[in-house]
């Protein structure tokens, strides 16, 4: 659409005018920023136009509906996600920020410390399907059961880097003489790092420990493979579990335009709650700069 | 750097006194330490057990996996090229929009919005990034899909199917065209965000100099901002590139499903992550679980090497720019 735009645009100027192409070109940037827009205001639209209708107070706490009948609702995907992550921040929060510790305040030119370096910021990149397939050799497949533990353990996986990534930054950002200062006292290194550097950096490792856990909220793809997914509450977390974008996607997959509708009402909650988190963050980080 | 100084500090104090501290110090660094390594155990552990899963493939199968095509589960005959080539069609595809429109969006945001603007819109642009990709899926599927079926997708059959023949194809709505579509959406946040910190380094002296110099607004832009940022967007991309590869469940929902090489925009098919997610809870067979592990570690091997390329390329850049992805 835009490259047409601009043939035809440049057929009209003819001559090489420089003020003409840059009027075009700044137009052309106005016009990209309108789709990129566009693109969010269309989804989000779609989501609160078809979605709100399905939520209401049952829907929040209802099983759900025999298949292809009205009503019921999502209680137990919500109740199952919230198992989910927390399981995943057994996981993640401990091995994330300890490997952020470690790069942010250990890591030296070594060739352990290269390998770690590098292998930590690949790990951000490995597809969370992949993941998924793993958790699914070492716990499903040995236990012979789709399972909570497995879930959490694979997102919990896929947070790890999330976590060492903006452990280590926020770390680095914590001044250096606050470290001396701490040394000079005489106080051991492991005390400076734990009661004087960690604290200081306190609100930007909660901030990432908060995005950590919205990334993980919304993964779906490994938990195909983990969790998989149920009609019921809970009931072991050596039992498949339903998590909220596993529903959403069984629904968006589904026949029926009541599933449709409340494919659309979970998103919307999604993604609400998801936003919510983020803006509480930036409101609570702008009060505190350091931490970015 | 800063840790260095901290590092003599600490060694020369160790040197002259031995203190109990020693032993806290050394207990924690051995703590983290075995931290990192279950992390590293782990990255390649996945890498093992990838291997493990898809031996029976790779056995049966070896390289020529990754060249042949057909992908029949009765009688266990698999090729993975259909989903290699979908995979880097798809990410490649959505790279050229996301790419094209994310750069421009970029330069409106860091030169042309008047400054009261910049920050609302780029927080804006940035909540794309919040949007789980299952629910990029629920849109694609529902929304985007039957939008291009009834629009786009009967438009180029019908101007431009009857010469070029990528174009002519059965409109079904899912396929390519959707996913390539849906997946730019995705990429638009990331590579918007990075390439405007990039530009936002440029220095204002530089750009200084060029109006000195006459030239315009929109040639300062073009021949010095961009170029002296030329090292962050391309981090940028390369990053992207690698986000585009691996996404799976939005891909899943509106590709379709299909298992042969594309001839059209509007195929339906697959791309290696996509494949596993649907079929997984299909498989008929061991081979057939194999086969599908073997697309797994091509897909892992693939992403790696991305995301090793973007890990060297962000770093040298960090050194001259202060860039950060």
């Amino acid at each position: 659409m835009a490259s047409k735009l601009k043939t035809s645009i440049h057929k009209d100027i003819g001559g090489n005018s420089r003020k003409w192409r840059g009027f075009v070109g700044f137009g052309l940037t106005g016009v990209a920023t309108l789709v990129s827009l566009g693109a969010l205001f269309s989804i989000l639209g779609y989501l609160i136009f078809n979605g709100i209708g399905a939520i209401n107070w049952s829907f929040l706490i209802r099983e759900p509906a025999a298949v292809g009948e009205p009503g019921g609702g999502i209680a137990p995907s919500l109740l199952g996600t919230a198992i989910l992550v927390a399981i995943s921040m057994v996981v993640g929060v401990p091995l994330g920020v300890g490997s952020g510790i470690y790069l942010s305040e250990m890591a030296r030119d070594t060739q352990f410390g290269r390998v770690a370096r590098i292998a930590i910021n690949t790990f951000i990149g490995v597809p969370s399907i992949v993941i998924g397939v793993f958790v699914y050799f070492i716990l499903v497949k040995p236990t012979s059961t789709f399972s909570a533990v497995a879930g959490g353990l694979a997102l919990g996986i896929i947070m790890i880097p999330i976590m060492a990534r903006t452990t280590e930054d926020v770390l680095r950002l914590v001044p250096h003489n606050i470290r001396e200062a701490g040394l000079a006292l005489g106080a051991p290194r492991w005390h400076v790092t734990l009661h004087v550097v960690l604290p200081a950096a306190r609100a930007g490792v909660i901030t990432g420990g908060i995005l950590a856990v919205a990334r993980v909220a919304g993964e779906t793809a490994p938990l195909i493979l983990t969790a998989l997914g149920n009609e019921y509450y809970p009931t072991s977390l050596f039992k498949p579990i339903d998590e909220i974008t596993l529903r959403i996607l069984k629904y968006a997959r589904g026949p029926y335009d009541v599933w449709h509708q409340q494919a659309y009402g979970a998103a919307l909650i999604l993604v609400f709650g998801v936003a919510a988190g983020s803006l509480l963050l930036r409101l609570s980080t702008r009060t505190q700069a350091p931490s970015r | 750097m800063a840790t260095a100084t901290a590092d003599v500090l600490t060694s020369q104090l160790q040197q002259e006194t031995r203190r109990p501290s020693d032993r806290g110090d050394r207990l924690f660094e051995a703590v983290i330490k075995s931290i990192v390594g279950v992390v590293l155990v782990i990255f390649a552990g996945i890498f093992v057990v990838l291997c493990t899963g898809a031996w029976p493939a790779i056995k049966r199968f070896g390289l020529r996996f990754i060249v042949d095509t057909g992908w029949d589960p009765v009688h266990l005959a698999f090729g993975a090229l259909p989903f290699i080539a979908g995979t880097f069609i798809v990410a490649l595809g959505a790279m050229a929009l996301a790419g094209g429109i994310g750069l421009l969006t970029a330069v409106c945001v860091t030169e042309v919005l008047p400054r009261w603007l910049q920050g609302p819109v780029t927080y804006l642009i940035e909540m794309l990034a919040f949007i789980p990709s299952v629910v990029y899926g629920l849109f694609g599927l529902l929304v985007l899909a039957p939008f291009l079926q009834s629009t786009v997708e009967i438009w180029l059959l019908e101007h431009l199917g009857p010469r070029f023949s990528i174009f002519n194809g059965a409109p079904y709505g899912v396929g390519y065209l959707s996913a390539i579509v849906i997946l730019a959406v995705m990429l638009l946040p990331l590579i918007v965000t990075l390439s405007r910190e990039a530009l936002i380094l440029v220095p204002r002296e530089l750009k200084e100099a060029g109006y000195g110099l006459g030239i315009d607004h929109w040639n300062v832009v073009w021949s010095i901002s961009v170029p002296y940022a030329r090292n962050g967007i391309v981090g940028a991309f390369v990053l992207a590139l690698g986000r585009a590869l691996g996404e799976t469940i939005a891909v899943a929902m509106t590709i379709g499903g299909g298992f042969s090489l594309p001839h059209t925009v509007m195929d339906q098919g697959y791309t290696l992550a996509s494949v596993i997610a649907n079929e997984f809870n299909e498989v008929s067979s061991e081979m057939y679980l194999s086969a599908l592990i073997y697309c797994g570690l091509i897909l892992f091997v693939i992403t790696v090497a991305v995301n090793i390329l973007a890990y060297f390329i962000v770093r040298r850049l960090s050194g001259v720019h202060g860039f950060k992805a």
